[in-house]
Formats: structure tokens, C-alpha cells, sequence
């Protein structure tokens, strides 16, 4: 059965990159045992633009926009948070 | 003091005692600068004369402890760094925290009580206290990737129901050091200090910084009104009320950055970035639930 990974669990402000790394680490493993996560961001009030684009921004490249939909759900964003995954995930297309 | 590192200059004196105020950012200056003297052996026996004023506001933000082992016994100061706390009441809100990069008690502190007391504090505006924490999270972060060895910063804030000031110094690599890393073309020491608060520029392409901190700061203090000073290398960046200007500077070896950000109409990155998110001809294929 999928785990939801609780970001809340790391802190309110994502801001620190192990932190980031960490959670990229626990969505990569459960990618692998179950296929699928749900990220969920209750709680979560904010993150730094880095660790944006080192969760989602890497896991949007690495699994393509399909996949990533298809297996990747994103539980309770604020519009906020929102704004800085999807800003993370340009980010990451777009770079050099 | 930056000439003078290793030379153990006799009979220093730090002559504070002419001080008759100061604000937030000048105490940190201050500690920050005797910090660096002690740590980095430029004056043997240093003395330092402060009269109640400076006294005061060390007291005030909470860095006199600080202060004390400095004066008294320098093997204190790891200590003391530890009982730096938040300190809040209905009316004021200040919140010293030492970050010690390779030091676990600081990185959870931060996680686990700096960052939660501030979200207390300003649970009657979240959108302010969420515009507080979009900004502390860029400094915090651009901190821990810019220190170069643990050169014991402090960040410390102070804030009312009506405003927030953040002043963060560290000795860390500054901003001339690491852009013209990767901008070897620039060579004005303006145009590079300048282009720190230019959206996507970054001391670190090719990584998942995205060059957005100092921008959405700038950003987040034009559109509300409010102040930020950067200050690296002998150059200086003012933004008040949204008038951006650049001067030289006396040297400061890494940056400061001060921020004074009023609460009463606050922006967050949605409102900076929304439209530009919707309108993007790139359609992300996101599974919200």
C-alpha cells in the first residue's frame, strides 16, 4: 500500500537542502516499491525556491510531465507552494 | 580588521563607548565584527569599552551574552550561541539565532523553534507572516550554501504587529567573489553586485538554485514599500521604498543583508508570480488533489 509522504513531518518552511534531499530520497523509494506517492503538503506554508526545484523540478525531469502526473499526486498545496513547485519545475525545463 | 587577520596587533582597543544609539543591523556590525577579531587572532588582549547605550541594545536584541564571552572568556561563546532564544510578547518579537553551518542544533533550532515562533507570533496575518518566512527561507538557505566554514553568524529579527526588521551578516564568500566566478565577463564591481537582485542570476548554474532569492526579496520589498541594504565587498545595494540605488562601500568581507519590510499590505510569491505561471506557454502536468 502508498504511504503519503507528510512534508509537514520536516518542518512548516522547507529551507534547508538535506531536508530537500531527504524528501527526494523517500518520493524516489516509493516510486520504486510502489510506483506511485502522494506528496502531501498540509501544513506546509512555504519552501525555499532551491528545494523546489531539487523535490519536483528533478522528479519532473527524471519521470517526464506523463509520469509525473500519472504517478506523483500533490496533496493540500497552499497557492503559494503551488507557485514555488511550479516555478521549480520551469525552472528546471528551462535550464541551461 | 579584515587587513589585519593573523598579525595579533597589541593593545586594540574597540571604542564603543562614544555610541549613543543604534539600530538593529549596527549591532550585529558590531558583534560581528568582534566576533571576527577574536576568532581570527587581529589584536592580542583586545579591549572593548561600552557604555550603557550599545549595552542596552545588545540587551534589546538578545546578542549580550554574545557580547559578554567575548569580553570575558571567548570558550563561552559556543555556549552562549546555544542559549540564544526567541523572545516574544504581545507587542515585540526577537529572534537571535547563531547558524553554525556544520552544527546539527542549528539546523533543527531553525526547523523545530525559530521558524514555528515566528509563525506564532504573526498568526493574526498569516499573509504577513508567510511574506516573513518566503524571505527568511532565501536568507537562511543562501546562508548555508555561501558560509564557508562555520564563521558563526548570527541572523537576527525584530518585529512588531506592524513590521519586521532582519539583518543577517556573514564573513562567508560575498557576492563579488562568487558571481565573478561565473560571470568572468563582467568586470564593473557595480554590474556584478548589481546583477545579484536580477532574477536567474546565480553563483551556481547548472544546480537547483534557481537565481531567485535576492530577486524575490527586492521584489517583496518594492511592492510593499519597505527597505533592504545588501552590503558585500565594498559594494552596497539600497532599496527604500522601492528606489533602487548602488554605492561603494567600506569593505566588508562577505554580505550583509538588512531587511525592513512592513506588514500591512504583504505580497507573497503568488502574487508575483502567478500570472507569469499561468500565462507561461509551458503547460506543467501536475497532479493536484
Amino acid at each position: 500500500m502508498m504511504d503519503a509522504i507528510h512534508v509537514k513531518k520536516f518542518g512548516s518552511v522547507i529551507t534547508d537542502k538535506d531536508v530537500g534531499s531527504e524528501i527526494l530520497r523517500l518520493a524516489k523509494e516509493q516510486l520504486s516499491t510502489h510506483g506511485r506517492v502522494q506528496i502531501d503538503l498540509e501544513g506546509v506554508v512555504t519552501m525555499a525556491t532551491y528545494c523546489a526545484k531539487q523535490i519536483f523540478g528533478t522528479l519532473y525531469i527524471e519521470m517526464g510531465p506523463e509520469n509525473f502526473f500519472k504517478n506523483i499526486s500533490i496533496a493540500n498545496a497552499s497557492d503559494d507552494v503551488k507557485s514555488l513547485i511550479q516555478l521549480g519545475i520551469l525552472n528546471a525545463l528551462n535550464a541551461d | 580588521m579584515f587587513t589585519i587577520v593573523g598579525k595579533y596587533i597589541p593593545g586594540g582597543v574597540i571604542q564603543l563607548g562614544y555610541i549613543e544609539n543604534i539600530n538593529l543591523v549596527n549591532v550585529l556590525i558590531l558583534y560581528k565584527l568582534m566576533s571576527f577579531c577574536g576568532e581570527n587572532r587581529c589584536i592580542l588582549n583586545t579591549e572593548i569599552i561600552a557604555d550603557d547605550p550599545i549595552i542596552i541594545q545588545f540587551r534589546k536584541y538578545g546578542l549580550y551574552p554574545l557580547l559578554l564571552s567575548y569580553v570575558g572568556n571567548v570558550s563561552q561563546v559556543e555556549r552562549e550561541y546555544k542559549h540564544l532564544g526567541v523572545i516574544s510578547d504581545e507587542n515585540f518579537l526577537i529572534a537571535p539565532q547563531a547558524l553554525l553551518r556544520k552544527d546539527m542544533y542549528s539546523h533543527e533550532t531553525i526547523r523545530t523553534k525559530y521558524l514555528p515562533a515566528i509563525e506564532d507570533y504573526y498568526q493574526h496575518n498569516k499573509k504577513g507572516g508567510l511574506m516573513i518566512l518566503t524571505c527568511l527561507s532565501e536568507i537562511l538557505l543562501n546562508f548555508w550554501e555561501h558560509a564557508v566554514e562555520d564563521d558563526r553568524t548570527v541572523i537576527v529579527a525584530y518585529g512588531t504587529k506592524d513590521r519586521i526588521e532582519i539583518a543577517c551578516a556573514d564573513n562567508g564568500d560575498g557576492i563579488l567573489t562568487t558571481l565573478s566566478r561565473t560571470y568572468p565577463n563582467v568586470k564593473s564591481k557595480k554590474d556584478l553586485i548589481m546583477s545579484s537582485i536580477k532574477k536567474g542570476v546565480t553563483s551556481k548554474k547548472l544546480t537547483n538554485h534557481m537565481g531567485y532569492g535576492l530577486w524575490l526579496i527586492n521584489e517583496i520589498t518594492t511592492r510593499v514599500g519597505g527597505r533592504l541594504h545588501i552590503f558585500s565587498e565594498g559594494g552596497h545595494i539600497q532599496n527604500e521604498y522601492g528606489k533602487i540605488k548602488y554605492f561603494d562601500s567600506g569593505n566588508w568581507s562577505g554580505t550583509i543583508i538588512y531587511l525592513d519590510l512592513p506588514l500591512k499590505s504583504p505580497v507573497t510569491i503568488s502574487d508575483i508570480e502567478g500570472s507569469i505561471i499561468k500565462n507561461s506557454s509551458q503547460q506543467l502536468q501536475i497532479n493536484w488533489v
